[in-house]
């Protein structure tokens, strides 16, 4: 296997960092604006009805003062019965413009995240391995979930937010102006002050939310890595200490969210305070006016009401444009993941073969390297038709798993080629040919659900007896049979009551139940008795005729039987040819297979060992002759 | 030690339990948010005031308090200065009503975070010291969202919603003497929707508390199935599976979409009758009050304090509901977070009094039962001599892990009894037992940290030359040499990805630091290449070296130089001896021997073959 050495400092600096500079991005949230405006229909209505609610709004003032004017004018003769009316019309607009957005707000949400959700999902999903190597499950998961949930929820809100903000504050402007334009410029005097407070306190919020944000990705870290190593650490005895590590976390996380706790719990009583200026105003020199006989009493009450309301868009909007402020990473993390070009072209320009057969498969001065210029394998050259199996063998770190992965595509070569019936396997659709193969990788991997849909994994529509006769050939039919609900059994929870050699057998089974024409086990058989892996071995022997196998393996019991032997060291193909070849060549192959042959054996004679000795007595009796 | 952990019992945590500490903190935290409501009530109060004095154009109308200090402050114009004082007092109280509201909400965040805190650490102490079976049936996303999102609606709710129900009605409770000194009938009038309100909201999220179950545990199933697909993304990609996937994630995402709006139109229609009654409450009391004012029961400036004040405390009242939704939900959280507070701990065990180290293991008759259904482990015997190397072999299943995790007593045994250096290990502490065994599992688990520090979990007083040392003896020293960082390169997410060979032997160095009695290697050799692997085991067997060692091995290379072999088939010992031993004897060792010599002649055939070109 090779050494991997990803670049992930560029994905993680990313992922703490909440875009330190205070700049909007523009392009950046009209892009994913979009999303939203895809449904014209539904946001004009969003927008019709916070407008109408943000009029509305100020109506209920302009009512209370006609009322209060009229009692004072007309004494017992004044209509109640109008203003009731028209203030049970307002409430009744109001609240049918209530039900309208909260649905409509919702909805568009629900279908932005749908949207985006999707977008992101097919584009992962083309990405090929690098992509991968360089993010952790958990960061995409975090981009699909709580990032989409929170963007969307700054979509949709915050332009029903400006809608009804502006509506309201430029109907009440207006009306206050033309009411009297003393009073209404007392109040506009107050919003610079107003917005130069909001911008104070939302910056220095936003960098401690930014502190807790983070800490709190850091805690969340930790929980991880302890559940997933509960095991090492018990049987370390390091339970005190790790307590010790993550209560500085903790501490860490409670100074920083009571310091953004604490500043969000200034902001709000200083803007009412402020706030309250402007209601003070409003008694003062609207007082005296009314004492001069230059305004009414309804107006100065309808004044009174306004000023409570007149600020509230302008703390909505400062919320919003702080809340983008935090969400820009998000957005552009989210925008990086859908934008992502897959390294590997998953077209194709040439039809697949007749009957899908892959009769052979070259590899032609192949080069590569996962970061430039670091290679791992360097100018490979070998050749494979059907019916033969190509062991690869050398030391660790030589570039073995790379070069199978180069083979079944999951990385394209820096450079070279790779040719399957004589043509390059990029001309291929990538779709084809991978469901062509069946890939046993490194590390096993086990879905939750059954262990029988596990291996029905390989070929879904497989009746239960091809998964059984799978099984049979992979050597887990016996342990399967014997767990308590049979192939019943949930694999699930990471498989954890599977040990690595059943997870690897599950695995084989479900590459041999995809009947591919090209098999390629990496390290397949690593935890797996030498006996049962003969076993394995004998059962592939049918499904391998006229087909193609690639072998990882570290045993030589698996590499003898191998058609050919590539000796693959330091990224080359060192030597390649038949066992006995290489015997004869008394190069590194024939080092190695000295060296260790004559320590290896079986390791116990379980049943098939006869079938071995057979074999080896057979090549004894004829040394003898 | 830390105290915020262990202080805490062993008792079933709820709302009212996890305050304790801060129960003072709530309190002057809820008297403070009383004056800053009594601040508040004055503000409409001093406008009434002014109004009536306006409209009157009679100083007798005013506040008696506030006419004192207008007269000494200006007392040239009786009228104006009294109207400058009121605005004055209006804005002072505002600012006193924020400071405590500020008070409120400063001890409510160091109360709220201080429960969040204690609530991490417990948390993270608990799955700790839980049983080792406790993780076989859990998922560890699941469990990582228990102590993540969960704490934080926990904390949320400590913080916002834990007075949200004694607050409005602290309000009321100082609002409703003051109206009713005004004006009894009216103080009927602006609390008669109130019931309704509060009713028609607990009802309401009684019906809508379905959905919500419902729309979370849609979002449950997408999460899972992104998280399955992303797991297994190379898998899905090594069999073309990917229009499948999309399907199944196509489906769940589909069906989260359909239950969210479901139940946002629920609640829409919810929140737009809710605010009509409350702007009909409203509503009612200007007009009601208009008409006093007509029959001149009511001043112009009550009827203004009356649909102020009524206005702010229907939309208090309204979100008490918010308490009900949002207490809903923190005890659903509580609940999944108890799920692992109450998880078995292992057990707080005497100490052995001193015991000489020497690395003996006794199996006594040891049977282990997973389920009841089968056993895993039937009736082994086995002493294992102090100094002495062990080679277990067998087919997957057969048992082999099994037996190590009995040995750290991280699988409960069913009969039988295991002794180590003498001492039953269910007797005694755990950590005892495990501070003697150095082990490397299967699977080795490395901590995204320094290499360095990766090595100290064997030995936190290890030094330099002990690292290195470990490391050469484990081949992988030169590897880690090959990184710019050396022992200080990060593995891991943000690190470098080791291969499987390499984390192995890098769990095998992290092993031999701690330089135990026992050491422990369950196939942990097995993504090693055979030259590398007999290197390992040739250190090892130095004597200096020589610690009781237990070898799961699936290579004969591995086993064959043991003191003994265990061969292990279906949890029983099979077959047990030195290879000397096992050769005499008859049986399926001796066989696989025979095969070993027709082997080598086959091998030396080879060889001279060619050698002979």
């Amino acid at each position: 296997m090779a050494d991997t050495y990803s670049d992930t400092e560029l994905v993680s600096a990313d992922e703490f960092r909440d875009s330190e500079n205070a700049r909007m991005d523009t392009k950046l949230w009209r892009r994913l604006f979009n999303y939203v405006l895809h449904y014209k229909g539904h946001l004009a209505v969003v927008a019709i009805c916070g407008g109408v609610l943000g009029v509305t709004e100020m109506a209920f003032g302009l009512v209370t003062k006609w009322l209060v004017d009229d009692i004072q004018a007309n004494g017992l003769d004044a209509s109640l019965g109008t203003w009731t009316l028209l203030i049970v019309i307002a409430s009744v607009i109001s609240s049918v413009m209530i039900i309208g957005f909260v649905f409509l707000v919702s909805k568009l949400r629900a279908m932005a995240s749908y949207d985006i959700r999707m977008d992101a999902f097919v584009n992962i999903q083309e990405q090929s391995f690098g992509f991968f190597d360089k993010r952790p499950v958990g960061w995409l998961m975090a981009r699909l979930t709580s990032d989409c949930e929170r963007l969307t929820d700054i979509l949709t809100w915050a332009f029903l937010d400006f809608v009804w903000g502006t509506a309201m504050m430029l109907s009440m402007g207006t009306v206050m102006l033309i009411l009297n334009w003393k009073l209404a410029l007392c109040a506009f005097a107050l919003l610079p002050m107003i917005g130069w407070v909001t911008v104070k306190f939302r910056r220095s919020i936003l960098q401690t939310a930014r502190e807790v944000r983070s800490t709190n990705s850091l805690i969340t870290g930790s929980f991880n890595e302890s559940i997933s190593g509960v095991l090492t650490s018990k049987s370390f005895v390091k339970e005190t200490e790790n307590l010790k590590q993550f209560s500085q976390q903790t501490n860490r996380l409670y100074s920083s969210s009571v310091k953004n706790l604490t500043l969000s719990a200034v902001y709000m009583p200083i803007m009412m305070t402020v706030g309250s200026i402007a209601t003070g105003l409003t008694i003062a020199v609207g007082g005296v006016d009314f004492l001069n006989g230059a305004i009414v009493a309804g107006t100065l009450i309808a004044f009174m009401s306004w000023m409570r309301f007149f600020f509230e868009p302008v703390v909505e909007m400062a919320h919003w444009f702080t809340e983008m402020q935090t969400a820009q990473a998000s957005a552009e993390r989210i925008l990086a993941v859908m934008d992502a070009v897959p390294a590997i072209d998953a077209g194709g320009r040439v039809n697949p073969p007749e009957g899908n057969i892959i009769g052979s498969i070259e590899i032609r001065n192949v080069s590569f390297a996962y970061n430039p210029p670091e290679t791992v394998l360097s100018e490979i050259s070998l050749k494979a038709v059907a019916g033969e199996t190509v062991a690869l063998v050398g030391p660790t770190g030589g570039g073995k798993t790379t070069f199978a992965n180069i083979v079944c595509r999951f990385y394209e070569p820096t450079s070279g080629h790779v040719f399957v019936n004589g043509i390059d396997y990029r001309q291929f659709p990538l779709r084809w040919f991978r469901s062509q193969l069946g890939v046993v990788l490194q590390h096993p991997h086990v879905f939750s659900g059954s262990i029988l849909e596990n291996i029905r994994y390989g070929k879904p529509n497989a009746e239960d007896w091809e998964v059984y006769a799978a099984a049979r050939t992979a050597g887990a039919h016996e342990f399967i049979e014997q767990m308590p609900e049979s192939y019943k059994t949930e694999a699930g929870a990471g498989g954890s009551k599977l040990s690595a050699g059943q997870k690897q057998l599950i695995s084989i089974a479900r590459a041999v139940l995809a009947d591919p024409q090209v098999l390629i086990l990496d390290e397949a058989t690593s935890s797996v008795d030498t006996a049962t892996e003969q076993h394995i071995q004998q059962g592939l022997e049918n499904l391998l005729q006229n087909r193609l196998c690639f072998v990882i393996a570290h045993r030589l019991s698996t590499i003898r039987n191998a058609t050919k032997i590539a000796f693959i060291r330091s990224g080359r193909v060192a030597e390649f040819g038949t066992h006995r070849e290489l015997l004869r060549l008394d190069g590194l192959y024939a080092d190695l297979y000295r060296q260790q042959s004559l320590r290896e054996s079986i390791e116990s004679s379980f049943d098939l060992a006869d079938k071995t000795r057979n074999e080896v007595v057979h090549a004894g009796s004829a040394l003898k002759q | 030690m830390n105290t915020r952990v262990h202080r805490e019992g062993r008792t079933h945590p709820n709302l009212w339990s996890i305050t304790k500490g801060e129960r003072l903190r709530y309190l002057v935290a809820t008297l403070s948010s009383t004056i800053s409501n009594v601040c508040m009530l004055g503000i409409p109060l001093a406008g009434m005031y002014a109004l009536d004095v306006l409209i009157e154009g009679d100083l007798a109308q005013a506040n008696q308090f506030l006419l004192g200090i207008s007269e000494v402050v200006g007392p040239n114009n009786p009228f104006t200065s009294y109207l400058v004082v009121s605005a004055v007092v209006g804005i002072v109280l505002t600012a006193l009503a924020g400071i405590f509201q500020f008070g409120r909400n400063r001890l409510s965040a160091v109360a709220s975070e201080g429960i969040a805190r204690k609530l991490r650490e417990v948390l993270f102490d608990r799955l700790h010291r839980a049983k080792a079976l406790f993780f076989d049936k859990e998922e560890i996303g699941d469990l990582v969202q228990r102590c993540t999102s969960d704490v934080e609606t926990v904390r949320r709710f400590m913080h916002a919603d834990i007075d949200s129900l004694a607050r409005p009605l602290l309000f009321l409770a100082v609002m409703v003497p003051v109206l009713w000194w005004r004006n009894p009938t009216l103080t009927w009038i602006s609390l008669a929707l109130m019931p309704i309100i509060v009713l028609g909201g607990i009802y309401f999220f009684h019906r809508v508390s379905a959905l919500f179950k419902q729309t979370d545990e849609a979002e449950g199933r997408l999460t899972a199935v992104l998280q399955e697909n992303l797991t297994g993304i190379r898998v899905v990609q090594a069999f073309a599976q990917e229009p499948k996937e999309f399907e199944k994630f196509e489906e769940a995402n589909r069906d989260f979409r359909y239950r969210y709006i479901r139940l946002n139109a629920f609640e829409s229609v919810y929140w737009g009758i809710s605010d009509f009654v409350c702007m009909l409450q409203t509503s009612i009391v200007l007009i009601a009050g208009g008409y006093f004012v007509m029959l001149g029961e009511l001043s112009i400036g009550e009827l203004m304090m009356f649909t102020m004040l009524t206005g702010i405390v229907i939309w208090r009242i309204r979100q008490m509901i918010d308490f009900v939704e949002h207490t809903g939900k923190t005890l659903v959280s509580l609940r999944r977070v108890n799920h692992i507070l109450m998880a078995e701990q292992e057990p707080v065990q005497p100490l052995p009094e001193a015991v000489e180290v020497r690395g003996k293991i006794v199996f006594e008759n040891v049977s282990l039962t997973y389920d009841s259904h089968s056993l895993q482990l039937d009736e082994i015997n086995l002493t294992i001599e102090p100094g002495e190397t062990i080679g277990i072999v067998g087919r997957p299943g057969s048992g082999k892990s099994t037996l190590i995790r009995a040995l750290l007593r991280f699988y409960p045994i069913s009969s039988g009894r295991i002794l180590v250096d003498g001492i039953d290990i269910d007797s005694v502490d755990v950590t005892w037992l495990r501070r003697r065994i150095a082990c490397a599992l299967q699977e080795p688990f490395l901590f995204s940290k320094t290499i360095r520090e990766n090595l100290q979990f064997g030995s936190g007083t290890a030094i330099d030359e002990e690292f290195e040392d470990a490391t050469r003896l484990a081949a992988i020293h030169s590897t880690i040499n090959a990184f710019s960082a050396k022992f200080e390169t990060r593995i891991g997410e943000r690190g470098v990805n080791l291969s499987g060979g390499q984390r192995q032997r890098m769990a095998l160095a992290r092993a031999l630091v701690s330089r135990s009695p026992i050491l422990v290697l369950d196939d942990v050799l097995s993504g090693v290449d055979t030259r590398t692997e007999s290197s390992i085991l040739e250190n090892l067997s130095k004597p200096h070296r020589k610690v009781t060692t237990i070898i799961i091995a699936h290579r004969l290379t591995t086993i064959r130089k043991v003191d003994r072999i265990v061969l292990m088939d279906q949890g029983r010992i099979a077959q047990i001896g030195s290879h000397e031993e096992l050769v005499a004897a008859p049986g399926p060792y001796r066989d696989l021997c025979e095969i070993q010599d027709l082997l080598d002649e086959t091998i030396q055939y080879e060889t001279e073959l060619a050698a002979h070109g």
